[in-house]
């Protein structure tokens, strides 16, 4: 499963999800973005993909985050992903948590220089 | 009855010993070996990710400070930080914030995870800037 196919499907059901960015009017929505690191090198071309992965839990300054924040943390455990960290990067505009994890799959298509 | 022999074991431990006794000053030398690294890793990484502004005349990426290492019981740590501060729309921001905010990003601009991105793939290259120090330590002393 792709990384973006495996995002989706832990976390598309708690709320709307967007890759990288989000433009619009909403004010709840979650937003994932993500870079990759070969791994497993044989014959020098890597053979599987390391994903870090960021997801961007957004919500208005008044609402209570917490049973969103449970519901991420249960999905990264069972979507496959490694237990993920949380930073607060909330600011004037609203509240924003950053979920950190990784998620690995085969396949990976780099040539080591 | 088979029988076996162990022997240099006494001058392996003493080996060992002597390693884990490495002086404080080649400690601190092999952290700022990998400080310096990891810098330039980071550097690269935001220039990669764009986040240099080039209408700033106090560029984030040139705010980058490697700092003396410290040390603890331990053994010790080296902070990279972003020093200083800039002029931002008539405001005075922490080169620090602006750091965060690109590593985060924030409602309607992306994160550019630049310092982690950097730390990740290069854990390699830090470590083994580090290990280079200690073991000429040890080709030199034993």
């Amino acid at each position: 499963m792709s990384c973006d196919d495996a995002i989706n499907a832990a976390f598309g059901e708690i709320l709307p999800l967007y890759p990288n960015v989000y433009t619009g009017k909403a004010l709840t929505y979650l937003v994932y973005n993500y870079y990759v690191i070969p791994e497993v090198y044989a014959n020098s071309v890597s053979h599987a993909s390391r994903y870090s992965v960021q997801l961007h839990f957004y919500l208005p300054h008044k609402e209570n985050p917490n049973a969103i924040k449970l519901a991420i943390i249960n999905a990264c455990i069972s979507g496959g992903f490694t237990y993920p960290s949380m930073t607060n990067a909330s600011d004037k505009d609203g509240q924003h948590y950053v979920f950190e994890f990784e998620y690995c799959n085969g396949g990976g298509v780099y040539a080591k220089t | 009855m088979p029988r076996l022999d162990l022997s240099g074991y006494d001058e392996l431990i003493a080996a060992f010993d002597k390693i884990s006794n490495v002086p404080e000053d080649v400690q601190m030398k092999a952290l700022t070996a990998m400080e310096q690294v990891a810098a330039t890793e980071i550097r690269k990484s935001g220039e990669s990710y764009g986040v240099r502004d080039p209408e700033s005349s106090v560029h984030v990426l040139d705010a980058i400070k490697v700092n003396k290492p410290k040390k603890t019981d331990s053994g010790g740590y080296a902070d990279i930080t972003f020093s200083g501060t800039r002029s931002r729309s008539g405001k005075q921001v922490r080169q620090a914030e602006i750091a965060f905010i690109n590593e985060y990003g924030k409602r309607n601009q992306q994160a550019r995870p630049f310092v982690g991105e950097a730390m990740n793939k290069n854990a390699d290259a830090i470590a083994k800037a580090g290990a280079e120090v200690i073991l000429d330590y040890i080709d030199k002393n034993f």
